[in-house]
C-alpha cells in the first residue's frame, strides 16, 4: 500500500514538474505583459516587477492610435476571427465529406487516391508557394482573404486522414441497420457519423482554429492592404527595426491574441482529448 | 440539449457567411477612381513607419492624380519576390542595399538609367558613398531611402576609469586599450573592452576594415590575402588573450539586443561597432549612459583608411512589370526631392543621403553624433557589401570561418583557404549564369 502511495506521489511529482517545464514560456509571457519596460530583458531576469503596469493590456490594444500608422488591432482581430470561422467551418464541412467517402464507401480506386491524398502532404509548403500564387493571381484573388480560407473547403490530408481513422471505429452495422431502414449514404452520414464524431470534429476544428489563428506566412503574402491585415501580422509592429521592440506590449498584446485559443481548448477539452486518443494521434 | 447541437452546424455554416460578407467588403474597399493608385512595400513600423506614412499622407495631398497605397509589412523583401514572380508585383518596394544584386539578377527590378537622367538624379546630388551602393553591372539599380553608416561606439565612463579621454584612432591603440579595459577574474571575464563577435553582424567587414576586400570586383575571390590574413589574426587575438571559452561564456550572459540588457548598454563591452540607429535604443533603455562614436580604427600603417565605414541603406526599387511605372517615378522624385527627404530622414533619427541639408535639419536632429555618420559616408573608403548574387552564400561562409578561428578550432589561414574554395567555384558558376543569361538576352 505504501509502495502504491509512493509511486503514485512520484509520478504525481513528475508529472507537476513537467508541467511547471510546459507553463513556464506562457508565465513569462504574462509576467513580461505587466511589466515595465526597462525590466522585460533584465539579466538575471525580474521574476517579480516592481509595479505591475496592467495597463499594457490596454496600451498594447490602442498602441500608437496617436500617431499616423497606429496599429489597428481591433480591426485585425475581426479580421482573424472572419477568416477563422470560414476555414473551420471549410475545414469541417469538406474533410468529414472526403473522409467518409474513404472510411464507408466502397468504390474503385479508393486506397490509392487515399494513398496520393496522404504523399500531399510530403510536399513542403515553400516548394508551392509561387505556384499556387500564380493559379491565384490568375483567378484574380491576390490582395483578397480568398487564397486563406477557400482551399479550406476542398479537404486537407492530415484532417481527412484524422477522420477517416475515427469513421473505421464506427460500427459498420449501425450504417447498416440504417440502410434496411431506408437511409441513403447523405442521411447516414449527417445523423449517424457525424452526431457520433464529436471528438474527431472538435480536433480538427482546433487544429485548423489554431492553424488559421496563428498563421503568419499565408496572410504576409497573399493580403496586400494594411487594413486586411490579421493579428499574426499585427504583432509584428511592436517591433521597429531602428527603434527596438515594445516586449511588454508585445507580450500583452500577444497575451490577448492567444486567449481565445485557450478558451476554446479549455471548453472543447473533454472532446478534444477523446478524439486525440481514438484516432490515435498522441 | 440535443436541439441545441442540432442548431451547432447551422449556426457555424450561416457565421461563416457573414464571415464571408465581411472579408468580401474589407478587401473589397472604395477607393477613389479619380486618381492611379500606386503600390508601395515597405518593411518598416514603428516611428519609422509612422514618419514615411505621413511623407505618403503629404504627397497624396499635394496632386491628385496619383494616390500611393503604403503597405508596411514585415517579410518584405521575401513577399516582392514572390508577387514580382507571379507577375503581380507592387511599383515601389522598399529593400536593403546588400539586395540589390539578387533582385537585379532575377530580372525583377526595372533599371533606373533613364529617369535619372530625366529627373536629375546623378551622383552631384548624392553624398558619394551612399550613391556608390545603389550601382551594380553600370547602372543605376535603386534610389536611396534612408542611409546608414556604422561607427565605433565607445563608453567613456569606462574608458575614463582606465584612463582614456578618447576613442582609440587606430587598431594598434585599440588593442592596447582592450587589454588595459579587459578584466579577467578567476579566468572568467568580468569586463570587455571589445569583442569583434558582439553584435556580429558585419563579420565580413574586418577585412576590408584592414584594407583587404572580398573579390577582385571581375572573376576572383579574394578573402586569402595579406590584409584579410592579418584581420582574421586579429579576430583570432582576442581568444588566445581572454580564452574562446570564457569569452563564450561571458557572451552567453549577454541580453537580448533591443533591451537594457544588450552588452553595450549594460555596460559589459566598453566599445562596440554599431549603426547610427544606436542613439535611439540608448535613448530608449539606458538614457544616463555616456557614450561617443568615432570611425572605426585603422590599421597603424594605413593612414589613407582614417575616417572608414560601412555603408548600408534602406533603398527604393522599381518593379519590373509594374503597372504604373511613370505614376511610380512621379512619387520616387517627390520624396527624392529635399524637403521630403529630410523628413523622412529626421523622422527615422538618420542623416539624409543628400549632399544639400538645410540648416533646420541639422538642428532638429537628436543624435550628438549624425554629424560624423554623414561625414563617414563622403570617405574613399567606404566598405559596403560585395555585389554579387551569391553574397549571402559568401557572406555565410565568412561567418562560419570567423566562428572556427574565434574558437580556435582552425588557424586563420587555413580558414580563409577554405573560403577560397569553397566559393571560387560557386562565383564562377555564377558568373557563368550570368553571362548564358546575357547571351541569350542579346
Amino acid at each position: 500500500m505504501n509502495q502504491k502511495k509512493f509511486s503514485t506521489a512520484l509520478t504525481h511529482a513528475a508529472l507537476v514538474t513537467l508541467s511547471c517545464l510546459f507553463i513556464f514560456p506562457f508565465l513569462w509571457l504574462l509576467d513580461t505583459a505587466v511589466k515595465p519596460i526597462s525590466e522585460t530583458m533584465k539579466q538575471p531576469p525580474v521574476w517579480i516587477p516592481s509595479k505591475f503596469e496592467f495597463g499594457n493590456f490596454w496600451e498594447a490594444v490602442n498602441y500608437g492610435s496617436d500617431k499616423v500608422g497606429y496599429i489597428p488591432f481591433l480591426v485585425y482581430a475581426e479580421n482573424t476571427v472572419m477568416l477563422a470561422l470560414l476555414v473551420v467551418t471549410g475545414t469541417v464541412v469538406s474533410n468529414a465529406i472526403v473522409a467518409y467517402s474513404f472510411a464507408r464507401l466502397r468504390w474503385w480506386g479508393r486506397d490509392l487516391i487515399f494513398a496520393v491524398t496522404l504523399a500531399t502532404m510530403m510536399v513542403p509548403f515553400p516548394v508551392m508557394m509561387v505556384p499556387t500564387f500564380t493559379i491565384f493571381k490568375h483567378l484574380g484573388w491576390i490582395g483578397t482573404y480568398r487564397p486563406l480560407w477557400v482551399p479550406a473547403w476542398f479537404g486537407s490530408a492530415f484532417s481527412i486522414f484524422l477522420l477517416r481513422q475515427f469513421f473505421k471505429t464506427i460500427p459498420f452495422e449501425l450504417s447498416e441497420a440504417a440502410k434496411i431502414d431506408g437511409a441513403g449514404e447523405w442521411t447516414i452520414f449527417r445523423s449517424i457519423i457525424l452526431p457520433l464524431s464529436k471528438p474527431a470534429l472538435s480536433v480538427v476544428a482546433l487544429f485548423s482554429f489554431m492553424g488559421t489563428w496563428n498563421d503568419f506566412l499565408g496572410p504576409l503574402i497573399y493580403l496586400l492592404r494594411q487594413e486586411t491585415f490579421t493579428l499574426s501580422l499585427g504583432l509584428e509592429f511592436y517591433h521597429s527595426k531602428a527603434g527596438g521592440t515594445q516586449w511588454n506590449l508585445l507580450m500583452a498584446a500577444t497575451s490577448i491574441v492567444i486567449l481565445p485559443v485557450l478558451v476554446v481548448f479549455f471548453f472543447c477539452q473533454k472532446q478534444f482529448i477523446k478524439g486525440i486518443s481514438i484516432t490515435g494521434i498522441k | 440539449m440535443s436541439k441545441l447541437s442540432d442548431l451547432f452546424l447551422p449556426g457555424l455554416i450561416s457565421l461563416s457567411l457573414l464571415a464571408l460578407v465581411g472579408t468580401e467588403l474589407r478587401s473589397h474597399p472604395k477607393d477613389d477612381a479619380t486618381r492611379t493608385h500606386i503600390a508601395v512595400w515597405v518593411g518598416w513600423s514603428g516611428f519609422e513607419y509612422d514618419t514615411f506614412q505621413s511623407v505618403v499622407n503629404d504627397y497624396n495631398k499635394s496632386q491628385n492624380k496619383i494616390f500611393v497605397d503604403l503597405l508596411s509589412i514585415t517579410g518584405n523583401s521575401t513577399k516582392t519576390l514572390i508577387s514580382t514572380s507571379a507577375g503581380v508585383p507592387p511599383e515601389i518596394s522598399l529593400l536593403s542595399a546588400a539586395e540589390i544584386p539578387q533582385f537585379a539578377d532575377a530580372g525583377a527590378i526595372e533599371v533606373l538609367d533613364d529617369a535619372c537622367r530625366q529627373r536629375g538624379w546623378t551622383q552631384d546630388k548624392y553624398v558619394p558613398g551612399y550613391w556608390d551602393v545603389l550601382q551594380y553591372q553600370g547602372h543605376t539599380m535603386a534610389l536611396p531611402a534612408t542611409p546608414s553608416t556604422v561607427a565605433l561606439y565607445c563608453n567613456t565612463d569606462i574608458l575614463k576609469r582606465s584612463g582614456y579621454d578618447k576613442p582609440p584612432e587606430t587598431i594598434e591603440e585599440m588593442d592596447k586599450m582592450v587589454d588595459k579595459i579587459t578584466k579577467v577574474e578567476d579566468g572568467k571575464v568580468k569586463l570587455a573592452g571589445f569583442l569583434p563577435a558582439e553584435p556580429g553582424w558585419w563579420p565580413w567587414g574586418w577585412g576590408p576594415y584592414f584594407g583587404g576586400s572580398l573579390w577582385d570586383g571581375k572573376s576572383k575571390i579574394t578573402m586569402n590575402t595579406p590584409e584579410n590574413l592579418q584581420a582574421m589574426k586579429w579576430v583570432e587575438s582576442f581568444s588566445k588573450r581572454f580564452g574562446p571559452a570564457q569569452i563564450q561564456s561571458y557572451r552567453s550572459g549577454f541580453g537580448v539586443f533591443a533591451s537594457p540588457e544588450n552588452a553595450f548598454l549594460a555596460d559589459k563591452v566598453a566599445m562596440e561597432v554599431q549603426g547610427v540607429w544606436m542613439h535611439n535604443f540608448i535613448q530608449k533603455y539606458n538614457p544616463k549612459l555616456k557614450w561617443v562614436a568615432s570611425p572605426f580604427p585603422y590599421p597603424k600603417d594605413r593612414p589613407d583608411m582614417k575616417g572608414h565605414t560601412i555603408v548600408d541603406q534602406d533603398i527604393f526599387v522599381l518593379l519590373k512589370n509594374c503597372r504604373h511605372r511613370e505614376e511610380a517615378i512621379d512619387f520616387l522624385a517627390y520624396v527624392q526631392s529635399q524637403g521630403p527627404m529630410e523628413k523622412l530622414c529626421l523622422g527615422q533619427k538618420k542623416s539624409s543621403p543628400l549632399r544639400v541639408k538645410s540648416p533646420e535639419f541639422w538642428a532638429k536632429q537628436d543624435n550628438p553624433s549624425i554629424r560624423l555618420f554623414d561625414d563617414m559616408a563622403y570617405s574613399k573608403s567606404c566598405i559596403s557589401t560585395p555585389k554579387l548574387g551569391i553574397w549571402p552564400e559568401y557572406s555565410a561562409e565568412i561567418s562560419n570561418a570567423l566562428d572556427e578561428v574565434s574558437l580556435l578550432q582552425k588557424s586563420p589561414e587555413d580558414a580563409l583557404k577554405a573560403i577560397d574554395e569553397r566559393i571560387q567555384p560557386k562565383l564562377d558558376q555564377y558568373l557563368n549564369r550570368l553571362e548564358k543569361r546575357r547571351t541569350a538576352g542579346k
